[in-house]
């Protein structure tokens, strides 16, 4: 891929704000500003980063946490899309699930986390815990993304006597493919933050909020940071990845819009 | 004689249910097309010419009287009758090729793959097969339309203003093609349209519907030869003998010309 030169410049305004929240935050801490046991300095991160990558302890509970925000987002987008297609599909079927649908939804993600070790005390109830908060974004852009297709389309359909399989598979399911990328996105964001709740709520096996939670315990706030800034980074990254994706499948509505 | 694609439109009436009382939208069309004619139905808004054209494909349903083609009734929309709305319909996330194969009933990939490009020569689109719809002008996207609704070679050829959100000058060029069509193709064609001189460019026959209830109230034959020529006196005539219909006529006195 070859950047551009708006590419560029939009990194660069991107980056000037990290940038100078860096010195500041160098400048504090070099000159004991405030106390290295709240906020240690870059070269404390930086080390303990190193010392972490030694000991091999950053791959081990990096590589847990993003197999577990994997797990939690197939199961949870893969039942939010289920029921999104369902719910737009069927006019009973909305009337009869919605209610109960967005009262559940109004439970914030954490308070799941007890009902969560009925299930398991492991792996299990992480990813359980992870696919709750993905699903729902996939949920309600599939919904919405479904009942978008427009009514002409459908008269085509009609027309070409097209039977349920073949209208859903050429018409709803690509009609509605930008809008559930938009709900992949928001859900894969949703994810990586309910892995990390989800390893300091129900910690075993590892993980990178467990590493985070334990680095506090030790009141090792170098190693907390590494935590925070590798969750900030790899989210990003996540997200950013799905926005290109959303893009490239999307490219039909994006210019559908200019022209009009 | 063939009477592939006769149309007999028997008593035709349709209201929808209001709010308060029925609104009758069409009331005792009767109306008998013969195989490969070029009917317009034209009207003024409301005139339920679109109603007309949706009972005939087969989108509405619930009316009473008799819809016949070739002698059977009509039950529902069915390959033998293809449509051209007057928004092309492309499926934005389809290429031409795909669009227009889209329609196609029971034919191995290969004879699809013929059909499409047969099809895709005829309306003028060959080198567009990989084009997506945002990349087509208007009439292109209509010629793409076209091309779909011909793919299952329909006895009948329905259109809903076909060119009505074109440019003046790509719709008298489409007049022209869509006649060719028509020609080459020896299909019933059904037009409705609020273009006085669209139709009697291209039709046999012109149909003129009144409002309030939808009413059939004259039909109109244009015997001029093809291809026409729209600035022909008779051409001209025959323009005033329809806009008449709708009072639009102007009058013209006695004068000498040298």
């Amino acid at each position: 891929m070859k950047l551009n030169r708006t590419e560029i410049t939009r990194a660069a305004e991107g980056l000037a704000l990290p940038f100078t929240i860096c010195i500041v935050w160098y400048v504090v801490t070099a000159r004991h500003l405030v106390m290295p046991d709240f906020l240690p300095s870059p070269g404390d991160v930086l080390a303990a980063f190193r010392e972490l990558l030694g000991n091999g302890a950053f791959a081990y509970n990096l590589r847990i946490s993003v197999l577990r925000v994997l797990k939690g987002f197939l199961i949870g987008s893969g039942a939010g899309y289920l029921l999104g297609v369902i719910l737009g599909m069927s006019k009973l079927l909305e009337k009869m699930i919605t209610p109960l649908f967005n009262a559940v939804r109004q439970v914030p993600l954490p308070a799941w986390a007890p009902l969560m070790v009925l299930v398991s005390h492991g792996e299990l109830s992480q990813v359980l815990f992870i696919s709750i908060g993905a699903s729902y974004p996939v949920v309600l852009n599939t919904f919405e993304g479904v009942r978008s297709v427009r009514a002409e389309y459908l008269e085509v359909a009609h027309v070409y006597r097209f039977d349920r399989i073949k209208t859903f598979l050429r018409i709803f399911l690509p009609a509605s493919f930008p809008s559930v990328l938009t709900g992949l996105r928001l859900s894969m964001s949703v994810s990586w933050m309910a892995v990390v709740a989800a390893e300091i709520f129900m910690s075993s096996g590892g993980g990178m909020g467990e590493m985070m939670w334990s680095g506090r315990e030790l009141s090792r706030m170098d190693i907390v940071f590494v935590c925070i800034i590798t969750i900030a980074l790899v989210g990003f990254s996540m997200t950013w990845l799905m926005r290109k994706l959303e893009k490239t499948f999307s490219f039909w509505r994006i210019t559908m819009k200019q022209s009009r | 004689m063939d009477t592939k694609g006769t149309l007999e439109i028997k008593h035709v009436s349709k209201s929808y249910r209001g709010r308060e009382n029925d609104v009758h939208v069409l009331d005792d069309i009767n109306l008998s097309i013969k195989s490969g004619e070029f009917i317009s139905i034209v009207g003024l808004s409301g005139c339920g010419k679109t109603t007309l054209l949706r009972l005939i494909v087969g989108l509405d349903s619930g009316y009473g009287g008799d819809i016949l083609l070739d002698n059977r009734k009509l039950n529902g929309p069915s390959i033998d009758r293809g449509i051209v709305f007057q928004d092309h319909r492309l499926f934005p996330w389809l290429t031409v090729e795909k669009n227009v194969a889209l329609g196609i009933v029971g034919k191995s990939e290969k004879e699809k793959q013929a059909i499409v490009a047969g099809h895709l020569e005829l309306v003028g689109l060959k080198g567009f097969e990989k084009s997506y719809p945002y990349q087509l002008s208007g009439g292109m996207s209509q010629r793409a339309a076209i091309a779909r609704a011909l793919v299952n070679q329909p006895e009948i050829l329905l259109l809903d203003e076909p060119l009505g959100a074109l440019d003046a000058l790509t719709r008298m060029y489409m007049h022209k093609e869509l006649e060719r069509i028509w020609t080459e193709e020896k299909i019933t064609m059904i037009m409705v349209t609020h273009d006085v001189e669209e139709a009697v460019y291209l039709s046999d026959k012109i149909v003129v519907m009144s409002a309030k209830p939808g009413r059939l109230q004259k039909v109109i034959p244009v015997p001029l030869a093809r291809p026409r020529d729209r600035a022909s006196l008779d051409f001209a005539e025959m323009k005033e003998k329809v806009l008449e219909e709708f009072m639009l006529h102007t009058e013209h006195h006695f004068a000498y010309t040298i």
